[in-house]
């Protein structure tokens, strides 16, 4: 590997540029509460066809690993989470903004952020390679039944009716055969329609999916919404006693963030309560949890930061996405060409150390620039809805546009948008969609594969050491999730 | 619209265009020489076939679920008007063209829908707003990615 192309590659002025816009859109969309993360980096996957892979790539993961920090701005200001993975600030942010000052609660945030970001991306320097020299001894069952895993792990962890989820998995993995076969060269359900040919276009998808709906439920707050706040100092800083004072739940958070990373399904929303839970139980201060103390804003931020480098681990050593948001960011792959996976690293070694270096660059833009911009980034929460939403849905309309100039792509996405918008109201799990139609051909193609190996046989996926051992961890799983369900009801009956 | 009954209509519908998926892609992959029975049907037939359980499997937990809420679809009429909006929109540029022209009007038609306001300085606003999203995208999309519009 040729360390001086690495990093005259990174430190280009046109990655450096994307890095920083990347932290800004995120930054900025990050804490605009409804909105969230897949918002973030969904609307910054149409540039990805202009630019190069590795920009792609670090302009969409300086997005997410902004925007999970941006989610605790709305959350310390308003009280109201910018992303699922904020929740957990608020017991402690807002509080301590209301009886202090919103800057401290927003510093604690920041540090707290940057410290789990650097960790994940540490965790995915480390692991990312040894995963990815395991990954060569798989072959296509293991890869099958690894698919299976992430849709189901994305189903039945991240969603309260698991049936439902489930639902949305075959939903997505049915739009995922949309298009030409790969063996055979036949049509799939194109109705007709030859720019289906190549399959639904993953950025009219995402958007549909995940921006056009949630624009719809915004509108259902009101176009006169508009959300305030008591403005009192957004000043930045703490002394290094307070410091002092947060650094076993800013460890704890990033232990636990990277490790719940790593595993597809949870994400950082999970990472963020573990975080949190795990601070309040090895703090000396249990019951100031919920009062303002800042160790329950340092536990769930560098939690929710740390599983956005823990989440590429998988993506870049098996091919398998993480979380739902990096399901978007194998998507910039895909543009470019690029199969994730265990040979990326042998077929494309200076892109993958670019990727796994320049995850600590966004790192430290998402704190250079969230020191400096927050004060203005709380301005936008405040805009109101009969602004906020013309606006994003034009940006998200010229987004679907920009991928292939048809305005039949833009059709599609608002198809889908109000598919998922009516969908999601019954709660049908949308990132469970998106996960599904990401995985959905590289399940199909491995199970095709391993059959035409066994001659139809099923056996093969029980008579490989691996796959048998998949095969175990996906009924344990399952059958998890079934005991959890059938827990409640039997306390209520006793 | 109760959430039980929602629900069974989502389930219905569901299990309908799984039907339709299979059975269409029967038909447009019928034909030509079968050299394997792991052909393109496979991989959506076990998918219809899923789907379909699974639809059954849930129509019975929603029945069997105590109680019953109410599907509320609040400010709907904002959701419609802007839905329609945004179909006239994508047909007036599909078969007129004039983008910038088009975009303008659509925005400005949305910020009066919306704030629902015409005095002078409300339209000098709205119209200033606009302006500068349309600069925005041109310089975003054709000047910096090269996108025609």
């Amino acid at each position: 590997m040729d360390i001086a192309a690495l990093f005259s590659e990174l430190f280009s002025l046109s990655t450096l540029f994307f890095i920083a816009l990347g932290t800004f859109v995120g930054l900025i969309i990050g804490a605009l509460p409804g909105l969230g993360t897949m918002f973030a980096i969904v609307m910054l996957l149409p540039i990805t066809y202009v630019i190069s892979p590795l920009d792609s790539v670090l302009l969409l993961l300086a997005a997410y690993q902004a925007s999970e920090y941006g989610g605790s701005i709305s959350s310390i200001i308003l009280g109201i989470p910018g992303t699922p993975a904020a929740a957990a600030t608020v017991l402690d942010g807002y509080t301590l903004a209301k009886n202090e000052s919103p800057g401290k609660a927003i510093t604690y945030s920041l540090i707290a952020s940057t410290i789990g970001g650097i960790f994940g991306g540490i965790v995915l320097i480390f692991l990312s390679k040894p995963l990815a020299s395991f990954g060569l001894k798989l072959s296509d069952p293991e890869f099958f039944l690894i698919c299976i895993l992430g849709v189901l792990a994305v189903g039945m962890l991240s969603s309260e009716d698991k049936t439902k989820s489930l639902i949305s998995v075959v939903f997505g993995l049915i739009l995922g055969t949309i298009g030409m076969d790969v063996f055979t060269g036949k049509m799939r359900f194109t109705l007709g329609f030859l720019e289906l040919s190549d399959g639904i276009n993953i950025v009219a998808l995402m958007i549909g999916v995940f921006a056009f709906s949630e624009i719809l439920s915004m509108l259902e707050e009101g176009p006169d919404k508009r959300h305030s706040f008591d403005k009192r100092s957004l000043k930045f800083g703490i002394t290094w006693k307070e410091f002092s004072g947060v650094k076993k739940p800013i460890s704890l958070g990033s232990l636990i963030g990277s490790v719940v990373g790593v595993f597809p399904g949870l994400g950082a929303p999970a990472a963020s309560w573990f975080g949190y839970v795990a601070a309040k139980r090895f703090s000396k201060k249990k019951e100031l949890f919920g009062k303002g103390n800042p160790e329950g804003i340092a536990g769930p931020e560098s939690a929710n930061n740390a599983t956005v480098g823990g989440s590429l681990v998988p993506l870049l050593s098996l091919g398998i996405p993480g979380s739902p948001a990096v399901a978007v960011i194998m998507g910039a792959f895909i543009i470019h060409g690029i199969q994730p996976g265990p040979l990326v690293f042998s077929n494309e070694t200076t892109l993958v150390y670019s990727i796994l270096y320049g995850f600590l660059l966004t790192t430290v833009a998402m704190y250079v620039l969230g020191r400096m911009l927050t004060v203005f980034f709380v301005k936008a929460i405040i805009v109101p809805y009969s602004y906020l939403v013309p606006i994003v849905l034009l940006l998200l309309i010229m987004g679907v546009y920009a991928s292939k100039q048809l305005i039949f792509e833009i059709s599609l996405a608002f198809v889908l948008g109000v598919i998922c918008y009516f969908l999601k109201k019954l709660d049908f799990s949308l990132p469970s969609i998106v996960m599904a139609f990401v995985l959905g051909p590289i399940m199909e193609e491995s199970l095709r594969r391993s059959l035409s190996l066994s001659q139809g046989s099923y056996a093969i996926f029980f008579t490989r050491p691996y796959s048998l051992a998949l095969v175990i961890i996906i009924a344990v799983i399952v059958l998890v999730s079934l005991v959890k369900k059938l827990g409640p009801s039997k306390h209520v009956s006793s | 619209m109760s959430y039980k009954r929602a629900t069974y209509v989502a389930l219905s519908l569901l299990m309908v265009f799984g039907w339709v998926y299979a059975v269409s892609i029967h038909i447009t992959t019928s034909g030509g020489a079968r050299n394997s029975s792991i052909g393109p049907t496979y991989f959506p037939d076990l998918l219809a076939v899923l789907l379909t359980v699974l639809c059954i499997v849930s129509f019975f937990q929603t029945a069997r679920k105590k109680g019953d809420s109410i599907v509320r679809l609040h400010y709907f009429k904002y959701v419609l008007i802007t839905l329609s909006l945004i179909v006239a929109y994508l047909l007036a540029w599909y078969y007129i063209g004039y983008f910038y022209i088009l975009t303008f009007v659509f925005l400005m038609s949305l910020f009066f829908i919306y704030r629902r306001n015409f005095s002078m300085k409300q339209i000098a606003k709205n119209i200033a707003i606009a302006c500068s999203m349309l600069l925005v995208i041109y310089l975003i999309f054709e000047v910096a990615m090269s996108i025609p519009l």
